[in-house]
């Protein structure tokens, strides 16, 4: 089992267990006695929590599928205005957390908010409040989530139509199929995994959302684990709460899994590819199919951000209240640590299990990244629990000082959560960097003397350049965006702007808001622009 | 009976359990003797050739090369000190460089490895 035992299987191992242990300490909670909570959440809202949550879960998913997928067959199948502009604007939504789409939400809808202000600017003084809609609540919250994740439906979905060959639609017409025939018959369908890829990711953020959910005040299970944790004290509880929404996540996988029996989506590499030819579009067709992904643009990107920008410039003095410079250098500190401890972690584990050749190592590996799935605050609540765990009955019994210092309530604590957390973007980003490197390779340089660190060095690292840079870029895009994680493990008196902007948010304070709002969208949307042709090229791959 | 320059004595290779070759013994006499490996598709020829130059571990039996021991169950001289070198099948240019590059490399580990032996 252990033929290829050497240094970098053993720190593959090390790293695997070092992320796994939050992980663990999740599923071990299982077994745990809870307090009375679960008794008295049984009676009153637990209902009510997991009928929210299935509510959020469906309706996101069902907005983000449509959305995301109509944007990637219009850009992927059709040439119309701007529609190459469109293929990488529709990515920019990411750059809107759904808390700060949330916050913006509620600003433009509110009684006497941004719209309210546009028709009295317009059409002089009346009553509109009363017919201005109100998206806050539930509704609120799903359209948060929709706009701000669709984008992972559409890179994925557009990547997948990108590869789909004109063989394949030539055939559809041969047989008579209409466009929206083929649409549904053989593009969509043969796009499945990519789309069910997307579609899970939102699942993922859906459950684990904190934010947004919080602040249109709607008990889902995600605050119920919170509340379990902050205001009974039930560590345990709060983290089967968590179990039980990991098992539901597996169980969506594996239903699909199963229901795709043994079909195969891939085309033969060797021939029958066929490039497509997008097809031009004019007249209505062209004004429809702009106007659609305008409205998702304007919806997903440009309405948030003007929202936040018109509050800035409204307000100014937010603007001298909060310490741009300060919170700039600690986002920045958070990223380049976080960024170095992922890179360097993943890469030794990449390469260990590259040399080692090890199934164990790899299933370890493959479990290891299963921590993005995990809700942050379930993460950080994790990390505090094996903390003191470890404090208690390791670390004082034997007669040495108290840790907890040293990792709750730190930099360092925050960033091994962030560690576990973005592992998997790391480790993947890489691990796809290093399919792309043949293992013949590896053997030509230790053939040619290279020692395996040489080889690493020397050759992996050079090759693999181009593809960490585009993860510490997503890394960095990862963690200016991140909140629970930050708000509960971050040092005192440690800010960034999204702490900044749920705090004035929380205590009502919205034009508040608005600045570090701004400034977390700008950053975000830097660091998407700067990559986007990346991020395009490498879902292609 | 003078040593042989190079010899592969009961050498027995498995993967995850399962055997790829089964004691296999053969020798090179001279330093600079051409030999040839012959034997149907899938007999282990490559897995053999990848177990000399040290790509792959023994389970059983040892290689010898100018009276040291390379491999063995408890010996395993990593490839990159066995100067041993071997031509793949496929392709196995570095793609990140260009050409001078990759010749380069070549060139540079001929200077910290001098003559090959085999």
């Amino acid at each position: 089992m252990f033929k290829n035992l050497n240094i970098w299987f053993i720190s593959s191992l090390i790293v695997s267990i070092g992320v796994l242990i939050p992980i663990i300490t999740v599923s071990l909670s299982f077994f745990e006695d809870t307090s009375n909570y679960y008794q008295i959440l049984k009676e009153t809202f637990l209902l009510e929590y997991i009928f929210n949550s299935l509510t959020l879960l469906v309706s996101v998913l069902i907005l983000t599928f449509f959305i995301g997928t109509t944007c990637a067959y219009l850009v992927s199948f059709y040439s119309f205005p701007l529609s190459n502009f469109f293929k990488w604007a529709l990515i920019l939504s990411f750059a809107v957390p759904p808390y700060i789409y949330a916050y913006s939400l509620t600003a433009f809808f509110e009684n006497y908010g941004t719209a309210f202000t546009i028709l009295t600017n317009v059409f002089g003084e009346g009553t509109y409040n009363k017919h201005i809609p109100k998206f806050d609540g539930l509704l609120g919250a799903i359209l948060s989530l929709s706009f701000s994740l669709y984008a992972y439906v559409y890179i994925l979905s557009r990547a997948s139509f990108l590869y789909q060959s004109q063989n394949q639609i030539d055939l559809g017409r041969s047989l008579g199929f209409s466009k929206l025939k083929s649409l549904y018959s053989l593009i969509l369908p043969s796009a499945r995994p990519a789309i069910v890829a997307g579609l899970s990711l939102v699942a993922m953020e859906t459950l684990a959302e904190f934010g947004a959910v919080d602040f249109f005040s709607i008990n889902t299970l995600t605050t119920g684990i919170y509340n379990s944790w902050i205001a009974f004290d039930d560590l345990a509880f709060s983290n089967q709460l968590s179990f039980f929404l990991l098992l539901f996540i597996f169980a969506l996988f594996i239903i699909e899994n199963l229901s795709r029996k043994k079909a195969k989506y891939h085309f033969n590499s060797k021939g029958g590819f066929k490039q497509k030819e997008k097809i031009k579009l004019s007249g209505k067709k062209s004004f429809f199919a702009f106007m659609f992904c305008f409205i998702i643009f304007f919806l997903s990107f440009l309405f948030p951000l003007s929202q936040m920008l018109y509050w800035t410039i409204k307000f100014p003095e937010n603007f001298f209240d909060i310490d741009v410079v300060t919170l700039t250098l600690n986002t920045v500190y958070l990223v380049i640590l976080s960024s170095i401890v992922l890179i360097v972690f993943s890469l030794i584990s990449n390469y260990g299990n590259r040399v080692s050749k090890n199934k164990f190592l790899n299933f370890l590996s493959t479990l290891s990244i299963s921590g993005y799935a995990i809700p942050g605050v379930i993460l950080a609540v994790a990390f505090i629990t094996f903390v003191a765990w470890f404090d208690e009955n390791i670390v004082k019994s034997l007669g040495f000082l108290s840790i907890k210092k040293v990792f709750i309530g730190s930099i360092l604590g925050l960033v091994l959560v962030y560690f576990v957390r973005f592992y998997s973007l790391a480790f993947n980003g890489i691990k796809s960097g290093y399919e792309k490197i043949n293992i013949s390779v590896d053997e030509s340089s230790y053939l040619l003397g290279y020692s395996k660190k040489k080889t690493f060095m020397n050759i992996h690292v050079p090759f693999l350049r181009n593809s960490l840079l585009f993860i510490v870029i997503l890394i960095s895009l990862e963690i200016v965006r991140e909140l629970p994680i930050t708000l509960i493990l971050r040092p005192f008196n440690f800010e960034t702007f999204a702490t900044t902007a749920y705090i004035s948010a929380s205590e009502d304070l919205l034009e508040a808001a608005a600045v570090p709002s701004l400034f977390l969208i700008l950053i975000a949307s830097f660091f998407i622009i700067i990559t986007s042709k990346y991020i395009l090229r490498e879902s292609n791959d | 009976m003078t040593k042989n320059f190079f010899e592969v004595k009961n050498v027995d290779f498995s993967v995850s359990g399962k055997t790829k070759v089964k004691d296999v013994s053969f020798s090179i006499k001279n330093e600079g003797d051409v030999i040839c490996l012959l034997g149907p598709s899938g007999i282990g020829k490559t897995t053999i050739l990848r177990t000399i130059a040290g790509l792959e571990k023994i389970d059983e039996g040892s290689i010898e090369l100018n009276n040291k021991t390379l491999s063995s169950k408890k010996i395993n001289v990593e490839p990159e000190n066995r100067n041993i070198s071997l031509a793949f099948q496929e392709n196995s240019l570095f793609p990140h460089y260009t050409v001078e590059k990759n010749i380069l490399l070549v060139e540079n580990a001929k200077q910290f490895l001098g003559t090959r032996n085999l």
